[in-house]
């Protein structure tokens, strides 16, 4: 029996207006704020604690341990920035929920900001996301008009402020680093994290407190805060450490392309079925689970549990990453894709540090040459080592992330390579229509 | 020549008043100053910026060329920017880049005689699951196919330029409630 | 979190040079040597002063080093060696070239694992346990330097860096032995030149940001930044503009490949033909310690030298590039005496020599002693002021010695160089203290990141609204007017804080100390305070009067600079005798009955006292210019003239005692 797919986020996602703070309350929007301001902050921590919630942005880390970082005083200002700078190849949730649910993201990051004791929010949108930023800001106006946001919100003699900053295209703008260095006006390069630097949470943007979350990791505190943590730990049918609902971005050769809210740990198998399976008449070749930073899958196995901890251990990819789940049929040419990815991390590395900067430099260079007929076998050990002159010793994950679609394709993949390197086109995969 | 009005002035004031130091409002005051600028960023709007965030103009223009959505040169009246990565290159972004090139007659990253297009090649949109998807002004169109190209081009051929402002110029107020 | 799944390649081929020069022994340029010492030097000082510690293992080797120390740094206090490109003692960390990897044993989120890191970005901590030397490290020492050298172009043969370039010695030392990128490089305008003084090689660049740290960290001005990203970011002035900053040429020293070269040594030498000796920049009061560089005896570069109480290791472009002064054309370069058609000829020595001494004579005789009149320097050494004294007061018996030209309060200032470093609230008045004091204007900056206020105000009068508190620091230079002291004196005092006055020559206070103005001059008196004095005054009174009628000017220009310009001028041009010693023609010179050509600083030995009390003493470092001499030597050759052989064989013979007791503080 296919698992039953609780719908947290998006249990009104199809409201009509529900963009409109009038809906959104209609539908007991705005409840959880209510609950949230009149708890303890360290009561709501622990809430988000019991409920098992993992970092949505990337990375997985569990959100209480951060919040939990926090000085527990408002001594100095304490800033709650949300990443909605989405960049991740294959990742487009975030841009749907601003969309679609502006509401529950302010109301979210209000839940949040009581959390860790901040008077003010920062939404960093990334700069080609014009209609999600109107969209939200739309939202904060009416949450100011209504009174959720301001000075002595609902008596609470509590001030709330969110602002949104626009970027203005940079990747790894998305790291959280290089987020609160871009907040501050600066180039977008990433910055010491520990051990070479405090923890952003004693001394993050502006050199105070600071959390960096995603958009759907603030979006998920409103439904935590509902059902309580431990009711929400009961959702996942997979790792005990991966809990609750994740939106997944299903994108690439399936029939039905689209963003869901999927229960963690619902084999991978039915998460292809709910998004209508491999496009009709063709089958899967590989796919990637949670952006192009995650690597390449291989095509089995297929029933296992598709959540942080399954992902990982049966694909030999990152992981989950941000849910950008990339479907991938015989037709699809990965030279070629792993070249695109290539040239896009070429393009966006920050170039701060050298294995970043010319390790992707060096790679473009020569997937380019493959591309075109100049291959040479000693090309694919060229790769690999640059590959591991960059793990590990980037100075953010940038680096990292760029070299895993690379390594992971060159294991799975190699004969394609071959087939380049051999033939100068891919044997295996019919270019005709992949749009050579 | 300065190009800042008071009225320029008075909207950056407004954008340091959000933050704790000025420079972090360099991101938005930029985007200002590319609205007034016509589109793009000129060593003197960069200069004007410095000059009213008191921020050196070597930072500035460290900021302004960092992102790529700050054009460091004139820009076409309506830029045709279509996403090249991967969830759009495996439906197909490829073969709309070339159509629109043949289109128009130019390559990807030049901009037509007149000044009137542009055709980019942008890196992932957000817009996977409706792939392929190309962004004009800050309007996107997704699910793309050459019809929307044929109709873009029909339909803003005729527009002037400001109908695809840079996004800033439609920054809400907020906070004064 | 999830454990990181493992993917290895089959077989690893490791490409590793063990190259013999790789270690704690390497051959080191100058640069890398200087950071080792002040690391070294450092951590020894903090042991001393009871700092508190942190003990760990590098290599095997128990280390302790103070609180706050890079893992980096404890490994060069263990006597480990660890390469590196953007890591610099000076600067704050950024961890940008990956270069200085090694194996680093901690805790953290408690675990104890041992990943590889960059050491420069992490603070050494107690329990920690380093390895510099692993095979895992130095494969990923290897594998970095491949990714460094890939866009990097070889043209060590044309690059004025090469042979004192960390790059290549770190590649000699870590690097792998051949190449393995056969695309093409990374192409920019070779040579562009950005300023007056420095020409950038983008295609050189590592992106180590250590020049871009150096604008905005220490000369505070910014005036360099990173431009574009990724592979094709660049270093560069604002678009379109110049790196005009007077700190500019200490980037050329910092960066580690050659992007960034000097306009004027372009191709005046290999650095391996190029010695080096130590002296002191006399460009301005500062005394900031140098090294010259020098070739077949030509000076052809100025490099900053240690020295923490000065300059750090900084120069300013005026002293870095100024000095070059010394192979201009324009230099004097044999004696001029006035013709009977009162032209100023060429002459020789002997010639030149005996009329100045043949009318000192004449004058004393006929005048009496104090028709003959001195002025001191304040730019050449405290000896040379001495052998003038010797020479005036001594065998002529003149007492009209005067040598200062400024209106400043003569007293050493409170405020050392050091010292501004921990102000709070600085004010300067009137100077542009980035060029005209240009150490005390680095450690304002310092002092500014760590929170100070630094007002720059144009008047005294304007002084009244700085907010003068008694933690104030009040920079004013020796260059005032009298009444403008008189301002100042009353506005700080009413505040309660002091004022320093910084004087502008190498050598403010060498004729005091030498004996004008005076029988025995004292260092304590210049911490007090002397009155102003009225000598100079008198003197160009006395020549305009023509009461004066022989006036020996020593290393100065009194028509060019006095405050009173109309009376020099006035006074000049009476028809005393006058001689003037220079290196350059001036407007006093102009006017004399004889130039007598003397050595540049970096050809003549002697001692300084710089503006804030430092007594230095330097050894001349190239011969003089053909036709030149060192002023000691010219006032020793008159002394034995006029009958007053000194048995002086080296300036320091007659260093006045109160100094050679080590009367600098
Ligand atoms: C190169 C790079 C890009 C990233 N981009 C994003 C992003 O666009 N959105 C996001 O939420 N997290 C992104 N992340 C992850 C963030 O660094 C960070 O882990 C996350 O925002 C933390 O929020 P969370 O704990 O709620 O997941 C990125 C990370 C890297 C290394
Ligand atoms: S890995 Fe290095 S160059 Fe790449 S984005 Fe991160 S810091 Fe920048
Ligand atoms: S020296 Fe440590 S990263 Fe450059």
């Amino acid at each position: 029996m296919p698992v039953e797919q609780t719908q947290l986020l998006y249990r009104h996602r199809d409201v009509p207006g529900i963009n409109r703070l009038d809906t959104y309350v209609a539908h007991c929007g705005y409840e959880q704020f209510r609950k949230a301001i009149t708890m303890e902050p360290d009561a709501i921590i622990e809430e988000v604690k019991v409920s098992g919630l993992r970092g949505r942005g990337g990375a997985g880390f569990p959100t209480h341990i951060k919040w939990n970082a926090f000085p527990k005083n408002r001594d100095v200002e304490h800033y709650f920035i949300v990443n909605a700078d989405e960049g991740e190849p294959g990742t487009a949730k975030d841009r749907d929920l601003m969309n679609a649910l502006p509401h529950l993201l302010v109301e979210g990051c209000l839940c949040s900001m009581v959390a860790v004791r901040a008077a003010k929010c920062y939404i960093y949108i990334r700069g080609e996301y014009v209609e999600p930023w109107k969209s939200v800001q739309k939202a904060i106006n009416e949450a100011y008009a209504a009174g959720f946001l301001g000075k002595n919100v609902l008596g609470s003699g509590l001030d709330f402020d969110i602002y949104t900053h626009l970027g203005a295209g940079a990747y790894e703008c998305g790291e959280e680093s290089a987020l609160m260095s871009s907040l501050m006006g600066e180039r977008g390069m990433p910055r010491l994290k520990p051990p070479a630097a405090p923890l952003p949470m004693i001394s993050g943007v502006w050199k105070r407190p600071s959390v960096v979350n995603n958009v759907e990791t603030a979006a998920t505190i409103p439904a935590i805060l509902e059902l309580g943590g431990a009711k929400y730990s009961e959702i996942g049918v997979g790792s005990p450490r991966s809990r609750g609902t994740k939106l997944f971005s299903i994108s690439g050769h399936v029939n039905k392309p689209g963003i869901y809210e999927i229960v963690l740990g619902t084999p991978f198998s039915e998460v292809l079925e709910i998004a209508g399976g491999v496009r009709d008449g063709h089958k899967l070749k590989t796919y990637i689970p949670g952006g192009s930073s995650m690597g390449f899958a291989p095509p089995t196995p297929l029933d296992y549990p598709f959540d942080y901890e399954g992902i990982p251990q049966n694909t030999q990819t990152l992981g989950l990453g941000s849910g950008g789940l990339m479907i991938f049929d015989e037709t699809t040419d990965v030279f070629k894709v792993t070249h695109r990815l290539v040239d896009f991390y070429h393009h966006e590395s920050c170039g701060k540090c050298t294995p970043c900067r010319e390790g992707l430099d060096w790679l473009s260079k020569i997937y380019g040459r493959i591309a075109s007929g100049g291959g040479r076998e000693q090309d694919i050990d060229l790769i690999w080592d640059i590959c591991d002159s960059i793990r590990g010793k980037s100075f953010c994950a940038l680096g990292e992330g760029a070299i895993w679609p690379v390594m992971t394709s060159l294991r799975l993949f190699r004969h394609e390579y071959l087939s380049y390197i051999h033939h100068g086109r891919n044997t295996y995969s019919d270019a005709g229509q992949l749009g050579a | 020549m300065a190009k800042f009005t008071d009225d320029t002035k008075r909207r950056l004031d407004a954008l340091i008043a959000r933050y704790p130091t000025s420079k972090a409002a360099l991101l938005p005051a930029l985007w200002v100053a590319q609205e007034v600028y016509g589109g793009w960023l000129p060593p003197e709007a960069m200069q004007e910026v410095a000059d009213h965030l008191g921020v050196p103009a070597s930072d500035v223009a460290g900021v302004a060329t960092f992102y790529t959505m700050y054009n460091k040169r004139p820009v076409a009246n309506h830029r045709i920017e279509i996403c090249q990565n991967v969830a759009c290159m495996v439906n197909g972004a490829d073969e709309l880049i070339g159509y629109c090139e043949r289109k128009l007659g130019i390559h990807a990253g030049e901009m037509t005689s007149d000044g009137g297009f542009s055709v980019e090649r942008v890196e992932c949109l957000g817009a996977c699951c409706h792939a392929p998807a190309l962004m004009v002004g800050s309007t996107y169109y997704e699910n793309a196919t050459e019809q929307t190209i044929d109709k873009l081009i029909a339909e803003l051929g005729n527009m002037p330029s400001e109908s695809v402002r840079p996004p800033q110029s439609q920054m809400p107020e907020q906070g004064e409630f | 979190m999830v454990g990181t799944p493992i993917l290895t390649r089959d077989s690893w081929e490791l490409n590793i040079v063990m190259s013999t020069q790789n270690g704690p022994d390497r051959p080191k340029t100058a640069a890398e040597s200087a950071d080792v010492n002040k690391v070294v030097s450092e951590t020894k000082a903090a042991q001393d002063a009871g700092i508190p510690m942190v003990n760990l293992v590098v290599d095997g080797k128990p280390v302790s080093v103070p609180k706050g120390s890079l893992v980096i740094e404890a490994a060069f206090s263990a006597g480990s060696d660890i390469p590196y490109f953007c890591y610099h003692p000076r600067l704050t960390s950024v961890g940008a070239c990956r270069m200085c990897l090694a194996s680093v044993e901690l805790e953290m989120f408690g675990q104890r694992r041992a990943s590889i890191m960059a050491t420069c970005t992490i603070p050494a901590a107690d329990g920690m346990v380093v390895k510099t030397t692993t095979p895992d490290v130095k494969k990923a020492q290897n594998g970095v330097l491949e990714l460094i050298l890939a866009n990097h172009p070889l043209d060590c043969p044309v690059c004025d860096r090469g042979g004192e370039c960390p790059l290549q010695n770190m590649t000699i030392s870590y690097g792998p032995p051949n190449t393995r990128f056969i695309e093409d490089k990374r192409r920019y305008v070779k040579a562009l030149p950005i300023s007056e003084h420095v020409v950038l090689d983008r295609e050189r660049c590592i992106t180590c940001m250590r020049c871009t740290r150096f604008a905005s960290e220490i000369a505070g001005d910014s005036k360099l930044g990173l431009i574009n990203r990724g592979a094709q970011s660049e270093v560069g002035p604002f678009l379109g503009g110049t790196f005009d900053s007077n700190f500019s040429g200490n980037t050329i020293e910092i960066c580690p490949v050659g992007a960034l070269t000097s306009r004027q040594f372009r191709f005046k030498g290999r650095p391996w033909e190029v010695k080096s000796s130590d002296s002191i920049c006399t460009k301005c009061s500062n005394g900031c310690n140098i090294a010259v560089g020098h070739r077949m005896g030509e000076v052809v570069r100025i490099n900053g030298r240690v020295n923490e109480q000065i300059n750090e290791e900084w120069t300013c472009d005026k002293g870095k590039f100024g000095n070059a002064d010394v192979n201009a054309p324009e230099r004097l370069t044999a004696p001029l005496i006035r013709d009977a058609h009162g032209v100023l000829v060429e002459t020789d020595w002997d010639t030149a020599l005996s009329a100045v001494i043949t009318n000192m004579q004449f004058v004393s005789e006929n005048y009496g002693a104090n028709a003959i009149a001195a002025f001191g320097t304040t730019s050449g050494t405290i000896e040379d002021n001495v052998l003038l004294g010797k020479l005036i007061h001594g065998v002529f018996s003149s007492s009209n010695l005067a040598y200062q030209l400024t209106q400043g309060p003569r007293r050493l200032p409170k405020a050392t160089i050091v010292s501004v470093e921990s102000a709070k609230h600085i004010v300067i008045v009137g100077m542009d203290l980035a060029y005209d004091q240009p150490m005390y204007y680095l450690r304002s900056v310092k002092a500014q990141r760590n929170g100070a206020t630094v007002i720059t105000v144009k008047t005294p009068s304007e002084l009244a609204g700085a907010n003068l508190t008694s933690e104030s620091v009040v920079l004013v230079p020796d260059t005032l007017s009298a009444s403008d002291y008189e301002a100042i004196q009353a506005i700080s005092s009413e505040a309660g804080c002091d004022y320093s006055v910084l004087v502008s020559d190498a050598n403010g206070y060498g004729p005091y100390l030498a004996g004008f103005d005076g029988a025995d001059a004292r260092v304590e008196d210049l911490h007090k305070g002397l009155s102003a004095s009225e000598k100079a005054n008198e003197v160009l009174n006395g020549l305009a009067s023509g009461a004066v009628k022989h006036a020996f000017v020593l290393a100065s220009d009194p028509v060019g600079t006095y405050a009173d310009g109309q009376l020099a001028s006035k006074a000049f041009s009476a028809d005393a005798f006058v001689v003037v010693t220079s290196q350059f023609m001036n407007a006093t010179a102009a006017n004399a009955s004889v130039v007598l050509p003397i050595a540049s600083f970096a050809e003549t030995a002697g001692t300084y006292l710089n503006v804030d009390g430092q007594l230095q003493t330097v050894d001349a470092v190239v011969p003089p210019r053909a036709g030149t001499r060192p002023q000691w030597q010219v006032l020793l050759e008159l002394n034995a003239r006029a009958g007053n052989p000194l048995p002086v064989f080296n300036p320091s013979d007659v260093l006045p005692a109160v100094l050679m007791q080590g009367g600098s503080e």
